[in-house]
């Protein structure tokens, strides 16, 4: 049986057109003002576009959805593409 | 979200007889008392796991044990949000189908927690939350009800034939 333990992961690294944020583990409401806040800040200097990899994700709550959709949202209103990518 | 009843109806057997609370069900013997833990926000994952294994063990299938655990904590993240800051779920057994029932622990007693508003109609803001259309979309049944103790929710995941309960063992 699976046994949920870990909680969210998240690492940063430097892609072809822009950061890719891996996540994994579980994200929650007890992590999504972390997510909100990692994602901000790679969104920060103009950034046109942020990959974000949730290959690694068992979990994520509607408030972690949120926190990526409204990632998103920033992106297309300055013309820069972000999109969940696995 | 069309039943706030918590009691059963025996003349009419629908939505209002399942969904009735921990307390009628226990009372008359039909069910049995599968998880009862509080939570908070740091412990959610802890909810969650422990919800997965109860799920299994009562025999829900893997992709409904799915649904049932994103329902659970939509719901318990709600009672974390909007309620005192924790709650409670308990889950049982009835006739084939697991009810699960998560309290806010909100009281208008404690009004240092209960917030500026004080109604407790809008504690749990349907429209503007995503987590409880979630939950509409994953559970057979959703009932969520607001009084004096705080808001109780109510799910239910019926079995796996989709037989309705309440028809087969009528109580």
């Amino acid at each position: 049986m699976l046994l949920i333990v870990s909680l969210l992961k998240a690492s940063v690294a430097a892609g072809e057109s822009g950061p890719v944020v891996m996540l994994s583990g579980e994200a929650d409401l007890a992590s999504a003002r972390e997510l909100s806040e990692l994602l901000t800040a790679q969104l920060a200097g103009g950034v046109q576009r942020l990959m974000v990899d949730v290959s690694g994700l068992r979990f994520a709550d509607s408030a972690s959805v949120r926190a990526l959709v409204l990632a998103g949202k920033t992106l297309r209103e300055r013309g820069g593409a972000g999109r969940p990518g696995s | 979200m069309k039943d706030n009843d918590r009691r059963p109806d025996p003349a009419s057997p629908g939505d209002s007889a399942v969904l009735a609370d921990t307390e009628a069900d226990m009372a008359d013997g039909t069910a049995r008392l599968a998880l009862d833990q509080a939570f908070d926000s740091g412990t959610l994952y802890a909810l969650r796991a422990a919800v997965q294994a109860h799920a299994i063990q009562e025999g829900l299938p893997e992709s409904r044990t799915d649904d049932l655990v994103i329902a659970v904590h939509e719901l318990a993240a709600n009672a974390v949000r909007h309620g005192a800051g924790a709650g409670r779920l308990r889950m049982w057994e009835r006739d084939g189908a697991l009810h699960c029932q998560v309290d806010d622990g909100g009281s208008p007693a404690s009004g240092s927690q209960a917030g500026p508003g004080g109604n407790m109609a809008d504690r749990w803001p349907f429209l503007q939350g995503h987590g409880l259309w979630l939950v509409r979309l994953v559970a057979d049944q959703i009932s969520v009800f607001s009084g004096l103790g705080g808001t109780r929710a109510t799910v239910v995941f019926l079995p796996a034939t989709g037989q309705d309960p309440s028809v087969s063992a009528p109580d």
